[in-house]
């Protein structure tokens, strides 16, 4: 045993919040890559817990929360919404399931899909990327997914630069073992073309996907 | 299957491969056995298409964050990585693409940026310090024992690293906690091979005598057996 060996049995552990501090981190470059200014780093004290400031930060969080709720999410629908600033999940009477996207990115992808495994639907969330399926879409599609999307090969849209985007699942209408695969790349700006692309799929439970941070010609919206 | 756009490499796509552990992308070829795309091939993308730059920090931030982490502590690791990759990606144009692999280049800054926090690096040499040691019983198992060796020598360690220039830490810390090898560590650091050789014999032999000169692990796990 030598004295490197014996520097490296002491590194300390990874971080246990090391998915959060990597997505706010890959927020703050995206908005360099999108030439945007990179939002301002988090509080020092937000990975500290049991302090004063998170209690505080988590009841104005609440607060806000139900402000959301009232404001995104008509009347008449459940009383179990699953909302953050960026994104809410509702199911409606109807048995269908409401997500509405806000601020054009599908922040916390992984709370996301729990949301909506909550709901019944499971779904793989992706943002930063467009996936395509290997083979085509289950035919049940056009059931499941309710929406303002360019039907080609998938469901594509864009998110609007500044106004909030909804579509609609009916999970009673999802074969058993499928998924929906929704995925988000980061906004692109062209002389035809503004907004956060976003795709859908519905795909069976084992159909791999591809997914790639570079926008695919199937995903082009042109004219 | 996805096709080339126009100004990528013959023959890539990018993508990520089905399939691949968390955060490791690979190219799609058009065709069974595709090479797999170099930082390099990215950076110098990246010069045309910034959003590129993207596969970089997939690739990496984990690396560079657990260091980070291991540095500083959670306050400032996010503060870090972000900077680090800011920093990174301003001065994609001048990244040498000689370097297939990025990750040295990505240290060189981590380690600039880290150096902003030289008092929150000591905090965080105290607290790894203060941490128990664990203790050594007869029945060691399967348990490694350089694990508990380093476990039991750590208050030891913390000092002697504490007790080096900065520049011979990172060096140290950039081989044990990053596991660079002596060529990427001279490139993180602006130095040669053979200085990098040189500097971590001298080092070896001066945390060996801040231990107690002679071997201390030995004579811990002498003690261990007794029990």
């Amino acid at each position: 045993m030598n004295e490197i060996t014996l520097l490296t049995e002491i590194q300390p552990p990874p971080p246990a919040q090391a998915a959060e501090i990597r997505q706010a981190a890959r927020a703050r470059l995206d908005a360099a890559m999108a030439g945007r200014r990179p939002p301002r780093r988090r509080a020092a004290a937000r990975y500290r817990p049991g302090r004063p400031v998170l209690a505080a930060a988590a009841a104005v969080a609440a607060v806000c929360t139900a402000l959301i709720v009232q404001i995104v999410l008509p009347a008449g629908q459940s009383a179990t919404p699953f909302v953050t600033a960026a994104w809410a999940v509702q199911r409606n009477a109807d048995g269908t399931v409401s997500i509405r996207i806000r601020g054009r990115a599908i922040a916390h992808p992984g709370r996301l899909e729990e949301a909506l495994a909550a709901d019944g639907i499971q779904a793989e969330v992706r943002y930063g990327v467009l996936c395509t399926p290997t083979g085509p879409v289950l035919p049940q599609q056009q059931a499941v997914v309710k929406g303002p999307f360019h039907v080609g090969p998938y469901y594509v849209t864009r998110l609007p630069l500044y106004d909030p985007f909804e579509w609609k699942i009916r999970p009673a209408a999802m074969p058993a073992g499928s998924r929906l695969v929704i995925s988000e790349l980061h906004p692109v700006r062209t002389a035809t073309e503004a907004g956060a692309p976003l795709a859908i799929e519905l795909v069976g439970d084992n159909q791999p996907v591809t997914c790639s941070a570079k926008l695919p010609d199937w995903a082009r919206l042109r004219g | 299957m996805l096709t080339r756009r126009a100004g990528y490499p013959a023959g890539l796509t990018w993508a990520e491969q089905p399939g691949a552990a968390a955060g490791e992308r690979v190219a799609a070829g058009t065709g069974a056995g595709a090479p797999q795309v170099t930082d390099a091939e990215i950076m110098a993308l990246s010069r045309r298409d910034s959003s590129s730059f993207g596969l970089i920090f997939e690739r990496h931030a984990d690396e560079i964050l657990r260091y980070a982490h291991a540095r500083l502590g959670p306050d400032l690791a996010e503060d870090v990585l972000a900077e680090t990759f800011l920093a990174a990606f301003r001065q994609r144009g001048r990244y040498d693409c000689a370097r297939a692999d990025a990750r040295p280049w990505l240290y060189g800054i981590a380690i600039r940026q880290i150096g902003r926090h030289r008092r929150a690096d000591l905090r965080s040499r105290r607290a790894l310090a203060r941490l128990p040691a664990e203790t050594v019983t007869g029945d060691i198992g399967d348990r490694s024992a350089d694990r508990v060796t380093a476990q039991q020598l750590r208050p030891c360690l913390v000092r002697a690293l504490s007790g080096l220039s900065r520049q011979d830490r990172e060096l140290l810390l950039l081989i044990a906690w990053a596991g660079l090898t002596y060529e990427e560590a001279a490139q993180a650091l602006g130095l040669t091979v053979s200085a990098v050789r040189s500097r971590l014999h001298r080092l070896r032999v001066q945390i060996r005598r801040a231990l107690g000169g002679a071997n201390p692990a030995a004579a811990i796990l002498e003690a261990a057996g007794d029990e």
